[in-house]
């Protein structure tokens, strides 16, 4: 596979999950994905690539694996967050009681990175959390990833995107390569195993004012994905909003959720 | 305040009986998160055919306040349907006044396709044009192994132009180079220009 290649592969990579992968991963990927090129009985790049494209949705998922190992990180696609904090909570804040809990939702949670993050915005804004509570829940199906959200320990280059001063504040540095998070945010994030497809224990879990979806639905199958977004739709309060990933759109699955455009950022309402 | 953590787990809404469930579900006074609930119940209680029957006769129009009940439902079905009276409904639903019912069931029937290989060839065979026009939507999207035969019997068979145009176009994305001489012995049989360039541009497609 050459860099030509391997260019058209990450621009397809970004724009179907958002994630970027730099040039320079060239030496390091290129030999990983020819031996799955390989592994799959493709004669070439350029079939892989057609079928990656046009035919086999499974493939992109064994090519996502190959390429995001800890590819989650603190205060990814941020602007969604900067939304959510400088946006959509105060105006909540404004129109519901003050002694109701605005409750968010973090689905699929992974390592945790995308909870904490959010619990940071609401530390780092400060005047939100001093009028009212927040409770943050972050679910995945993978109980390993839950584990390791539970410990808050974070490789380097999980934190990189971090502000310093957040990072200072919130972090203890274990070592030249990983840090942890403080303990006071471990313990008020609650992290579970939870399959999104069992409607029981997502019922279980409440009614949620914002939930977090961000790169999940886009590994599902129609028939399932329309099940989890009305789910979603269910364990969403009244006005709720639901946060999909840049290269997700509601719309294409479910009509009954409101397209809200805030600034570049688009969400979802249930009316 | 500030960030907490409740370990509440939320109670789901029991009914005692189905009658019950039905009761909440059809009042319209009760919130979209009641009648949900309710639903839930009903799906998990009734059969497939016994929800389609219901949805039929209680959501005539289209109005935006029961696309949330439609989509839970259709989202929610847990086996899929094979009962004579599961398609039957189907095909009831398929002739609803409310398009958005109508679409819902397009969108099912395309999840289910093979199954509903049966099912597919009577709507193909419907006396109702709609039908025949929905079929060749449902036909396209599905592409299972027969579809590009069953596809071949309907273009040879149908007299209506609109019906035959939206199977020629599906034609044009299934169809091989041997479908070239059978669109081309249709253009000829066919004096119609609308027909003509749906059959152009399906050989154009096929031959790229």
């Amino acid at each position: 596979m050459n860099i030509k290649d391997f260019k058209k592969l990450c621009d397809v990579i970004y724009r179907r999950v958002g994630i970027l992968i730099e040039e320079r991963k060239y030496d390091s990927l290129s030999k990983k994905i020819e031996k799955l090129i390989k592994e799959k009985g493709y004669e070439d790049f350029r079939s892989f690539f057609h079928a990656l494209r046009f035919k086999d949705e499974t493939l992109m998922q064994d090519i996502i694996n190959l390429v995001t190992v800890n590819e989650t990180y603190f205060f990814r696609e941020n602007y969604q967050f900067e939304v959510l904090i400088n946006n959509i909570l105060p105006q909540m804040d404004k129109e519901l009681p003050s002694n109701e809990v605005i409750r968010i939702l973090c689905s699929p949670t992974a390592t945790g990175e995308e909870a904490y993050s959010i619990a940071l915005h609401l530390l780092a804004e400060g005047k939100l959390v001093e009028k009212r509570d927040f409770e943050i829940i972050g679910i995945d199906i993978d109980s390993n990833v839950i584990a390791k959200a539970k410990r808050g320990i974070f490789s380097k280059r999980s934190v990189q995107f971090l502000p310093p001063n957040l990072l200072n504040k919130y972090f203890k540095k274990i070592n030249d390569n990983y840090y942890e998070i403080d303990k006071f945010l471990r313990d008020v994030i609650t992290f579970k195993v939870v399959n999104v497809m069992d409607k029981f224990a997502m019922k279980r879990l409440g009614k949620f004012n914002i939930i977090f979806c961000r790169n999940m639905l886009i590994y599902f199958d129609d028939k399932s994905r329309k099940e989890v977004a009305m789910t979603f739709y269910d364990m969403l309060k009244p006005k709720g909003y639901i946060f999909l990933g840049h290269a997700e759109s509601m719309n294409r699955i479910v009509s009954v959720f409101k397209t809200v455009k805030i600034g570049n950022t688009i969400v979802y309402q249930k009316p | 305040m500030g960030l907490k953590k409740t370990n509440e787990v939320e109670k789901i809404t029991r009914f005692k009986s189905f009658d019950e469930a039905k009761e909440v579900f059809i009042n319209e006074h009760n919130s979209i998160d009641e009648r949900i609930e309710a639903l839930d119940y009903i799906i998990n209680h009734k059969e497939i055919w016994f929800v389609l029957k219901m949805l039929h006769e209680l959501f005539k129009t289209n109005e935006m306040k029961y696309h949330p009940l439609i989509d839970y439902a259709f989202a929610n079905f847990g086996v899929k349907p094979k009962r004579k009276e599961d398609f039957e409904e189907m095909f009831k639903l398929l002739k609803s006044d409310n398009a958005y019912l109508r679409n819902a069931i397009i969108e099912f029937l395309k999840q289910y396709g093979k199954e509903a290989k049966a099912f597919l060839e009577e709507l193909m065979d419907s006396e109702d044009r709609d039908i025949r026009i929905f079929a060749m939507n449902i036909l396209g999207d599905i592409r299972f192994e027969d579809s590009i035969n069953m596809l071949r019997r309907f273009i040879l068979k149908e007299k209506d132009i609109n019906a035959l145009v939206t199977a020629i176009d599906y034609m044009g994305e299934i169809g091989d180079e041997s479908d070239i001489k059978l669109l081309e012995a249709l253009k000829k049989d066919i004096d119609d220009p609308y027909v003509h360039f749906a059959i152009d541009l399906a050989i154009k497609r096929i031959s790229k």
